[in-house]
């Protein structure tokens, strides 16, 4: 039955049938072949594997983001990091990274991260004479840190598939997030001193304090969010919530960029974007359940642990195929179909599924960054109004850096498990 | 043909009025519930069921919206590499591929309304026939929304939005 099911999976998915219906009608037609189990079981499934709680967060958090995309917070931000760091060498790309990490911090989500800051910053490097190669590729591979930092969507995804504390992962993703924006940062600094990018010019404290008041309201949002998390105030869930309805009263009332014309625009995508992620979720439901009660984790399991049972081995095979399947797969729907495949096999090796999941995170979050499917690129190269060949030349420093930070991530634990051990004790 | 692609893009745009109206509904009851539990220290027990089931029903809803506007996410690589004429053929072959499993949703979905009318939701106290009913629903309006991409490829190219299929 495994087998059917895998077969008919990848001609369905090489025909571009869309995802969530290439793994819903995979797993129907094997459990029709295999008979003895009536198909209901495939409603069943599709309705229990979404009918969760902690999913919730998901639709909140895609309606706080797109809130906050119309809501004037992103130019506020980038106001404030330009005050911080604009009057570094390459000032603007420094706070292309640095407002990706505010804003990776309210949002959930690489795509909304790169669009929201990217249509903005991209054309304002262009204008102030960087290359446009170079200004497509700091956008893009900044954008990554929005499902690093938390709120995450993929982690979201990742604690419900791998029964692992949703609020540990919000915190293990924390510190690798800030040292990737450190080492971009880095980066930018080095290629802008050679090739002579502009500074912009410093301000005094007392504008940095007005450019800090004016987007203080932003930058309190993750406060409350984390903040309510690990207060033990908030569940994941609630805690977006909270974020929908600040980032409401703060887009409407208090920056009052949001019309009220657009609201209806605002939640149809929201509840339309949502939708994408969750009907996969759903059809992955018996996809999941045929996949255990085949035994095929064990199968998997066996196969790597044949490889090599030495989890350093297993680490560095398991952030090569992520890097692959990163290269050619949507993030979500790769985390959704290998996270109950790879999670046994990494806690059998006694990796901390937490840390494994930032692992996997941090591997398919470069993937967004890659060719030939990176959506980051994407929507980068789509406003820097260049190729994808040529926005790809510019990311290739940039690769070389995540892959190096990558490694340290994969092979140093405590850089992602430090924060959720310090809270649980 | 271009009148029915007309009726089933209104009926789209009445979805598309009531997932906005279920999202916000949702948002309020997390607020509530949040509201009830630490400040007059009454916790509901409705609400997070009743958002719950609004949920189900929006990702069913949504999930045909996203298909009428070539949005759920899928591997396009075959289809890149063809003209566009054979695009279009790969296109009608694929929403033909998508209705089987939405004909089996509709149908087993409607078998399981009948398993489980007698069972009753926890918190609200309703059959859960309602909110399973939300599957078949969907599966109905999926079906719907692929014989308009059907159509529309018949007699054009399907317009491509690379950008907005892969990732939110």
């Amino acid at each position: 039955m495994g087998l059917i099911l895998f077969a008919f999976l990848i001609v369905f998915f090489a025909l571009g049938v869309p995802i969530a219906i290439s793994m819903g009608l995979a797993s129907a037609l094997a459990i029709w072949f295999d008979g003895g189990t009536p198909l209901v079981v495939l409603v069943q499934r599709s309705f229990t594997s979404i009918d969760s709680f902690p999913l919730m967060a998901i639709p909140f958090f895609i309606l706080a983001g797109t809130l906050m995309e119309f809501g004037g917070i992103s130019k506020r931000l980038i106001s404030f990091a330009n005050a911080l760091t604009g009057h570094f060498a390459g000032g603007l790309a420094i706070v292309t990274v640095v407002t990706s990490m505010f804003f990776a911090a309210i949002s959930g989500s690489s795509a909304a991260t790169t669009a929201a800051l990217g249509s903005i910053l991209i054309p304002a490097m262009i204008s102030r004479g960087y290359h446009r190669n170079f200004a497509g590729s700091v956008q893009a591979v900044s954008g990554e840190l929005g499902v690093i930092i938390p709120p995450s969507i993929p982690l979201i995804l990742y604690g419900v598939s791998a029964g692992v504390s949703i609020g540990d992962l919000f915190m293990a993703g924390m510190i690798p997030g800030i040292l990737i924006g450190l080492s971009l940062i880095l980066t930018v600094y080095v290629i802008a001193k050679k090739r002579n990018y502009p500074r912009e010019e410093k301000k005094s404290i007392s504008e940095i304090w007005v450019a800090f008041k004016d987007a203080f309201l932003a930058l309190l949002m993750p406060v409350i969010i984390l903040g309510g998390i690990y207060g033990g105030i908030f569940t994941p869930t609630e805690a977006a919530g909270v974020a929908v309805a600040y980032a409401f009263i703060v887009g409407v009332f208090i920056y009052r960029e949001i019309k009220i014309k657009q609201l209806l625009f605002i939640f149809t995508q929201s509840s339309i974007t949502t939708s994408i992620v969750m009907f996969i979720i759903a059809s992955a439901g018996l996809f999941g359940w045929i996949l255990t009660r085949e035994g095929v984790p064990q199968d998997v399991a066996g196969f790597l642990t044949g490889i090599s049972d030495n989890p350093i081995v297993f680490l560095l095979i398991v952030n090569i195929f992520l890097i692959i399947v990163g290269m050619f797969m949507e993030t979500n729907a790769s985390i959704i179909i290998l996270t109950p495949l790879l999670v046994p096999v990494a806690m059998q090796l006694g990796v901390d599924p937490v840390h494994f999941g930032i692992i996997m995170i941090v591997n398919l979050a470069i993937g967004m960054c890659t060719p030939p499917l990176g959506i980051n690129l994407f929507i980068a190269s789509e406003i820097a109004k260049i190729r994808l060949e040529q926005i790809t030349r510019g990311m290739l420093p940039f690769y070389i850096v995540l892959v190096v930070v990558l490694l340290f991530i994969t092979y140093i634990p405590q850089i992602s498990l430090f924060l959720p051990d310090l809270l649980r004790k | 043909m271009q009148q029915v692609i007309k009726a089933i893009d209104y009926m789209n745009k009445i979805i598309g009025i009531i997932l906005a109206l279920m999202l916000a509904v949702m948002s309020i009851l997390i607020i509530v519930q949040i509201f009830t539990r630490f400040v007059i220290n009454y916790p509901l027990h409705w609400t997070e069921e009743l958002a719950r089931y609004l949920m189900i029903y929006s990702v069913f809803f949504g999930a045909a919206l996203a298909l009428r506007n070539n949005r759920l996410i899928a591997i396009e690589a075959l289809a890149q590499s063809m003209s566009e004429s054979k695009q279009r053929i790969l296109r009608i072959f694929v929403m033909l591929v998508s209705i089987i499993f939405f004909v089996i949703l509709l149908v087993q979905g409607l078998e399981i309304i009948e398993v489980v009318k007698p069972q009753h939701s926890a918190g609200l106290g309703i059959s859960m026939s309602i909110p399973y009913a939300a599957i078949p629903i969907g599966a109905g309006l999926m079906i719907v929304n692929s014989i308009a991409v059907i159509l529309e490829s018949l007699k054009k190219p399907h317009p491509k939005t690379l950008l907005e299929s892969e990732e939110l």
